[in-house]
């Protein structure tokens, strides 16, 4: 027996080369050259992993065989005692991204071959179109068709639907403020409009972002029938997931759901129970590839389909680790992409690249992705964005807190 | 209108009188001497904590009306988008515990009389008695039993009963090892030893602590019927808690659930569904006093009762907090205490005081409790203590395989 290759540190790279602050972690072994890469980002409260990774997993892995990633995956979870919350199974991501960036690189494969192969040659990804009104809506839709893509997310001012002139009660605290019936109404005429200037040849996806009561998510839902969506995301908070089943006895809009969930209990009833058509989790927020290909199995079972978290907040290994799941995963749906710009293709070389609607892997070994650490110093992340009034506090009229 | 009192500092104290490390957090205000205590001890990771208070909730919160809880709770949880995990919520927990204390000060009222009032004039709790054969818990019983206490929760050789001779393969790696089939063997004999040699006059209880398989859980519920529990604490890890509906087929065992809770979703199907008798989450774990008490409130349209989780790694001001929403709930059931050190009184003056059967509240304003930082100083945290290897929260069974402890 070969003696085994073991961890020999566990850091925590900070960098915003676009402004947003990401997470990534680097697992260094006793094999000269050999790392891994993981992304461990939560934004909001990047400096929680931070704390996790440098002050508990480093010390808990330090000299820990590379090869027991699942041994891993469960006692790290279970060693706080607590788990199953944003900030320790961002942390838990990043070391066990890299631990299959790590068993690719000894294998001399790419991750998707060490998660089954792939089933299709590229992932189709959806962008996100958004507009003062309905024309600007319009033409920005007609730019992604332009460049070939074929999913494409319509939005109005903004999640929720930024509005200026609103009847606000006196002396409101700062917020951001939205009209939660206003918001629904112009949804509806959105898709009116798109659907009757540009037709039904793509494909439309629209993101609620859990800015409506529960029966207003249904009645938009309903209302959106006839506009045929690809699906409608985030219909509901996290803390609301039962009311998919009224939901699902109303309409026939397929539901996408799960980026906030952190925890089985969220996700494990709307699937086996068939109330979500798309599970779409941040897989950092979960715990990483581990956890994300077992829900993935556990979807497929039920012909529920994969539609993983894809924005601007999951830096480029996290998205690398999305499309390895993608292409290996029988039961793919869709991918949420961001359009990164060119310096992060710098900070992290081998970033995936979309070409005419599909993102392409390339088939170096592992996640297929490096970080230039020197570059990514020249971007330091700046913790003043975190904490005032950003997107997060949604109010609405009286001034009362909603959850976005 | 008088101008608002608002939140001035927001600080982390850290501090292990007993060697567990317990966060707290202080709310001072823009009064002077005015200021709040909150409990946001997550002893395996406080630092995770410290790092949500200082470099968010407290910039988040400077300036903020003091008199707004509902509304600082709400937007504290949204601010950081993700939620419902341990260490955030504890940081929120911290701020809003001493929140609701700055609000009993400025009402010159014990907590307690903000929350409705009390029911009770003290709160029953439970104590823990271990021991290594069924006549050393049987001793350490009939100990707690003297003192006039009328709930003991027995255990054998820790949790999970580690007591065996486990015969691992070779190479198996460090860990809190157990056998759950032994352990399932010997809490019915403990509990068969108790009954037939101190009788039926005391409420026992027992705690799991997620030592078995689901259905090795339930069969523990149905062989314990004869023993007649007070309770069944986490039978379940908190992540197969649908088993509870099997449970309930098949075995009259109140249950007792909810130590490990950090997310609505966990506790919202087992009290509709009834299928669980005492909620017992970590309060600060789940957010603090305004969560907990609408958690107690959902409760008691069920007939489920409260049992807040009260060990030693809830700080004294938890504690305190737990005691106010026991004495001003109507479904109060029973309190799980610790019994503190002479040493974590003096640290934490107006620690709740266990006399017979009952911890009473003192009746000072707000939560009653205050801490002598300078003392609390000379009992520094430590971290090493977060990550031994051979810690409990690695368990594992015999062939090595990880246990969800």
């Amino acid at each position: 027996m070969s003696k085994p290759v073991t961890i020999t540190d566990v850091k925590v790279i900070l960098t915003a080369p676009e402004g947003i602050n990401l997470v990534v972690i680097k697992v260094e072994t006793s094999e000269p050259g050999l790392y891994g890469l993981g992304c461990g980002t939560f934004t909001q409260r990047y400096l929680t992993v931070a704390t996790a990774v440098n002050d508990y997993l480093r010390d808990f892995l330090i000299g820990k065989d590379v090869a027991n990633i699942e041994d891993i995956w469960q006692t790290s979870q279970v060693h706080s005692s607590w788990r199953n919350g944003p900030s320790l199974n961002n942390a838990l991501s990043g070391v066990d991204m890299a631990l299959w960036d790590i068993a690719g690189k000894r294998a001399g494969m790419p991750v998707y071959d060490l998660l089954g192969g792939k089933t299709r040659e590229a992932a189709a990804v959806y962008r996100h179109a958004d507009g003062k009104d309905v024309h600007e809506v319009e033409d920005n839709v007609r730019k992604f068709m332009d460049q070939g893509l074929l999913y494409i997310r319509c939005q109005m001012g903004g999640y929720g639907g930024r509005v200026s002139e609103l009847s606000r009660a006196e002396n409101t605290p700062p917020g951001a403020y939205f009209d939660p019936h206003q918001y629904a109404r112009d949804t509806v005429k959105v898709f009116d409009h798109v659907r009757s200037a540009i037709g039904n040849d793509i494909e439309l996806l629209h993101d609620v972002h859990e800015r409506l009561a529960p029966i207003e998510a249904v009645r938009l839902s309903k209302n959106l029938q006839k506009y045929r969506l690809f699906f409608l995301e985030d219909a509901l908070a996290p803390e609301q997931v039962e009311w998919f089943k009224v939901m699902r006895q109303q309409s026939t809009t397929p539901v996408a759901m799960g980026e906030l969930f952190v925890n089985p209990q969220e996700w494990l009833h709307l699937v086996s129970n068939r109330l979500i058509d798309f599970i779409r989790c941040h897989i950092s927020t979960i715990g990483g590839i581990t956890p994300a290909k077992k829900l993935a199995h556990y979807c497929e079972g039920f012909s529920v389909r994969t539609a993983w978290h894809g924005p601007g907040d999951v830096s480029p290994v996290g998205h690398a680790a999305n499309l390895h799941l993608d292409l290996s995963s029988a039961n793919f749906g869709v991918q949420e992409w961001y359009g990164p710009s060119e310096v992060i293709h710098e900070v992290f070389p081998g970033t995936p690249e979309l070409r005419r609607g599909y993102l392409y892997p390339n088939s170096n070994p592992g996640l297929g992705i490096d970080i230039d650490e020197k570059l990514a110093a020249k971007f330091p992340c700046d913790n003043s964005k975190s904490v005032p009034n950003m997107w997060t506090t949604a109010r609405t009229r009286d001034g009362a807190s909603a959850r976005p | 209108m008088t101008k608002p009192i608002t939140i001035t500092d927001v600080r982390c104290i850290l501090t292990a009188p007993e060697g567990l490390n317990l966060v707290v957090v202080k709310v001072e205000t823009s009064e002077p001497g005015l200021y709040g205590l909150g409990c946001a001890t997550f002893t395996q990771r406080y630092l995770m904590v410290k790092t949500a208070v200082d470099e968010y909730l407290k910039p988040f919160l400077i300036g903020k009306d003091v008199s707004r809880i509902e509304d600082i709770w709400q937007t504290s949880m949204v601010n950081s988008y993700w939620r419902n995990g341990p260490a955030l919520n504890n940081a929120i927990s911290g701020v809003d515990m001493a929140l609701w204390d700055i609000a009993g000060k400025r009402a010159n009222m014990p907590v307690y009389d903000l929350l409705g009032g009390k029911t009770r004039e003290g709160a029953a709790v439970y104590r823990h008695a271990d021991g290594k054969s069924v006549n050393e818990v049987e001793d350490n019983v009939r100990k707690y039993l003297e003192q006039g206490l009328l709930y003991v929760r027995a255990q054998m050789g820790g949790y999970g009963g580690r007591i065996h001779n486990i015969k691992s393969p070779k190479g198996a790696p460090e860990g809190a090892y157990f056998d759950p089939h032994a352990y399932m063997r010997d809490t019915v004999r403990l509990f068969e030893h108790l009954r037939s040699t101190i009788g039926n006059e005391f409420e026992t209880l027992h705690d799991v602590h997620e030592r078995l398989a689901p259905i090795e859980a339930v069969r523990l519920s149905k062989n314990l019927e004869p023993y007649r529990l007070f309770f069944l604490e986490d039978a379940l890890a908190p992540e197969q808690v649908d088993w509870f509906a099997i449970m309930r087929q098949q075995s009259a065992t109140p249950i007792a659930m909810g130590e490990l809770f950090t997310h609505p979703q966990e506790w919202l199907p087992l009290i509709q569904n009834r299928l669980i008798d005492f909620i017992r989450c970590h309060i600060s774990t789940i957010g603090g006093l305004t969560p907990a008490k609408k958690l107690a409130h959902l409760c008691e349209a069920f007939s489920i009762r409260t049992a807040w989780h009260g060990p030693g790694d809830v700080s004294p001001i938890g504690h305190a907090a737990n005691l106010h929403l026991d004495l001003s709930s109507a479904n109060f059931g029973i309190q799980e205490w610790w019994g503190p050190s002479e040493q974590i009184k003096e640290v934490f003056p107006g620690t709740p005081e266990l006399r017979g059967a009952y911890v009473y509240a003192n009746d000072k304003p707000g939560l009653g409790i205050d801490i002598d930082e300078k003392l609390a100083a000379k009992y520094p945290c430590d971290n090493t203590q977060s990550i031994r290897p051979k810690g409990w929260t690695t368990a594992r069974t015999a062939d090595g395989g990880s246990w969800r402890p």
